[in-house]
């Protein structure tokens, strides 16, 4: 049958046909095999005194990612090389020449930006990654704070024998559970600095003070080794840093996008007395309008929380009990609230996007106030409610201390 | 007996053909958020010129539009405005072939020959044209489904993976038209929806005659919401700054996907769907460039022509532009100009008023 479908050709295409078999061939030219070729897992970028940039690029020494002793190698599972040069694309070449074997990006995981160049401006560093087809728009970008991008890299971490993978799960996790931080993606965050009427406020991350030989196994062998921690959030004006804050600040930002999936929030109430809720689902509405010039912010929040702890003497027996309780934390997350927006007025960063909302809410006006918003932003009124309902109690009712003081 | 191809292979290959290259380049991307309207109201204003197409066909149904033009304008201005058309078709052929050499350059086969990624593209196309118009029908019928299986998959997977963000498209109804009008005209109604003259080669070959218009239309419409559609996903995942500065949007999109860190790198399986439909979109452009050149030339087996055909516009596809930019910039700024609007709206509008006139003579 073979032979007839030959027959049926003519003699150009015969030739063709070998022709084109010879091409396959040619598809192999871009092979390589898995052994010969080093994944890059992580980038830091950091900025040098004359002004060049400096690259880490954190390859994975497959040998020693597998915790079986018997065929991992001794030493750490990453290898981090450092390159420099006047652009990021040079100093990340410059980093290709220690390599052993070429580098391929495909499963690069992070991005840390140092301060000093998120001060300078954000697009800049992300264009090479951004430009690169290998690289995912998927990766994660972070900024270091207090202290150097590559000693964030450097930093061997437990749990997780890549450095760079654990800053990932890290902050997927805080995001997860604590809802105090959040990884956001090269393309978000580009999408994040070029929409007008919002900006984007990032993670940072550091390592603890007291950093003692951090890329060192020794490291590991401490109950509680020193690694890198997310320790606030950088707010962003455009592509430029221009303040930070702590920790727990970014709620504010997480709650204004609905993006918060839980957290927990500790309010005084009464006299000496704490309680520590569970915030379980927390979503928000924006409102914007401007009248004669001066933009007026609305912002209703409304959530579901449980209670986690209660300190000091406490009956609760029904809902009137729940009551100042209930007020209280809907105090201390307004009280976050307009902290955060007192913050970024500030700085006349609109992180919480009341411009985006103007622009959704009043089209004709954002077109007129689209190009003074920032400077408009800063004498905005702003106006928050927060209305959180607390629906379990945990597994008791009284507070411990309550039914000891009643027995005695 | 000359090979036929039904209307469910001709409604296949139309959406395909229309979708080809449109999909791969974002044509409405230039409107920024709006792309959507864009597509959609050239593609209404694409049917306008469809049934321009057909119209010319009920004067000639069994004749190809580089015979018909003999006929209505005589035989010497007739056979260089044939002639016109079938270099048309075949730069047409060079340029899709070139944008997915470039796209499997750029995204895939960084160190292999442009030559060779060409050429093994070529050598399907001219195995499909051998076989004939009955052969690439049924082919296209069995990419249809496989290839819009994969199209919304791809979608599914973004959805679930909640990246469509709605808040991207809002606000709906746009302040400013002055972009949107300039992208319907004559950027998305030339390409891909001025394209379907080539179907005006194809129109022949159809079994039943009297569903050109009806399966046609239908088509058209099909291929311009499926566009409008995947703009809009795009537009949501990837926000209109970065779609109009990504150079493969869909791509760019596609690659966004990680469900669980277990379904990551989508742009695989785009690129293979992209690259077979563009295969389509040259099959077709092939198809009638050797046909055409068959007529002008009156060579009975039209198989002698493949071979040369094939290599010319394999060497025509580096030959038009130095580099991948300076394509995209002539195939924006230049091409639809100088070739589409006067070999697609010009000329055929023209020839009906002729041909309306001449007829109109004979039934007085």
């Amino acid at each position: 049958m073979v032979r007839d479908m030959i027959g049926t050709f003519s003699k150009g295409f015969k030739v063709l046909a070998i022709i084109s078999l010879c091409s396959f061939l040619a598809a192999c030219s871009d092979y390589k095999e898995v052994n010969q070729i080093s994944f890059a897992i992580g980038v830091a970028l950091d900025k040098e005194n004359d002004g060049t940039y400096k690259a880490t690029l954190q390859v994975v020494n497959p040998s020693n990612v597998t915790s079986a002793s018997s065929t991992g190698g001794q030493g750490p599972a990453i290898l981090n090389y450092q390159g420099q040069g006047r652009t990021v694309g040079e100093a990340m070449w410059k980093s290709f020449e220690k390599l052993p074997r070429p580098a391929s990006f495909p499963h690069l995981e992070i991005v840390v930006i140092s301060e000093a160049i998120a001060k300078e401006g954000l697009l800049n560093a992300l264009e090479l990654f951004d430009r690169e087809p290998d690289v995912r728009l998927s990766t994660a970008v972070t900024v270091s704070h207090n202290s150097s991008a590559c000693s964030i890299l450097n930093a061997l971490t437990p749990l997780n024998k890549i450095p760079s993978n654990s800053l990932i799960s890290n902050l997927e996790n805080i995001k997860k559970v604590a809802g105090t931080g959040q990884s956001l993606t090269i393309s978000q965050i580009i999408q994040y600095i070029k929409d007008d009427g919002q900006e984007v406020a990032i993670s940072t991350v550091a390592l603890p003070k007291k950093k003692k030989s951090t890329g060192d196994l020794s490291n590991l062998e401490k109950a509680s080794p020193t690694s890198p921690e997310i320790d606030g959030t950088a707010f962003f004006k455009e592509d430029k840093w221009v303040t930070w804050s702590k920790n727990h600040e970014i709620r504010p930002v997480l709650i204004a996008y609905n993006e918060m999936k839980s957290s927990y929030i500790t309010a005084p109430f009464e006299k000496h007395k704490f309680v520590t809720a569970h915030l379980l689902t927390v979503k928000s509405k924006k409102y914007t309008t401007v009248k004669d010039g001066i933009p007026y912010l609305k912002m209703n929040v409304k959530g579901i929380a449980e209670i986690e702890e209660i300190k000091g003497l406490y009956t609760l027996e029904n809902d009137k009990d729940l009551q100042p309780i209930e007020k209280s934390v809907e105090e201390e997350i307004k009280k976050e609230i307009k902290k955060m927006i007192a913050l970024t007025q500030k700085y006349q960063t609109d992180t919480l996007g009341f411009g985006k909302q103007l622009s959704f809410q009043h089209p004709s006006q954002w077109k007129y106030y689209r190009k003074s918003w920032s400077s408009l932003y800063q004498k905005a009124q702003t106006e928050v409610h927060v209305d959180i309902s607390i629906k379990t109690a945990g597994s008791r009712t009284h507070s411990n201390q309550f039914q000891r003081g009643e027995t005695q | 007996m000359k090979e036929k191809i039904n209307t469910i292979q001709f409604f296949c290959l139309i959406v395909l053909f229309e979708i080809g290259s449109a999909l791969l380049l974002e044509v409405g991307r230039s409107a920024g958020k709006y792309g959507w309207i864009s597509l959609i109201v050239a593609g209404l204003l694409g049917c306008i010129l469809y049934l321009v197409y057909t119209k010319l066909h009920t004067y000639y149904p069994s004749l190809p539009l580089t015979q018909y033009t003999q006929l209505i304008w005589g035989k010497h201005i007739g056979i260089i405005i044939s002639f016109l058309y079938a270099l048309y078709f075949m730069y047409m052929a060079a340029r899709i072939l070139r944008d997915f050499t470039a796209l499997l350059l750029i995204m895939a086969y960084r160190n292999t020959s442009p030559v060779i990624l060409a050429a093994l593209m070529m050598g399907v196309c001219m195995y499909g044209i051998k076989q004939g118009i009955q052969t690439i029908g049924r082919v296209a019928l069995a990419g249809f489904v496989l290839l819009f299986s994969i199209l919304f998959l791809i979608i599914i997977f973004q959805w679930i993976n909640g990246l469509l963000d709605v808040e991207n498209v809002r606000p709906i109804i746009p302040r400013d038209w002055s972009p949107i009008l300039h992208t319907i005209f004559p950027t998305a109604l030339t390409i891909p929806f001025g394209e379907m003259i080539a179907f005006s080669m194809i129109f022949p070959d159809l079994d039943q005659k009297s569903k050109v218009k009806k399966i046609g239309l239908y088509a058209i419409i099909a291929s311009c919401l499926f566009l409008a559609f995947s703009s809009i996903v795009n537009i949501m995942i990837l926000n209109e700054d970065i779609v109009e500065s990504s150079i493969f949007p869909l791509l760019s999109a596609a690659s966004l996907v990680d469900i669980a860190h277990f379904i990551t790198r989508l742009e695989a399986l785009v690129v293979i769907t992209l690259v077979t439909l563009g295969i389509f979109k040259l099959l077709v452009f092939f198809y009638c460039t050797v046909i055409g050149i068959a007529d002008i030339l009156q060579i009975k087996n039209q198989n002698k022509l493949i071979l040369p055909i094939g290599l010319l516009i394999l060497t025509l596809s580096f030959a038009i532009a130095p580099n991948y930019i300076e394509h995209i910039y002539i195939g924006i700024h230049k091409v639809p100009y100088y070739l589409h609007i006067p070999l697609q709206i010009v000329v055929p509008i023209l020839l009906l008023l002729t041909a309306f006139i001449k007829n109109r003579k004979k039934h007085n």
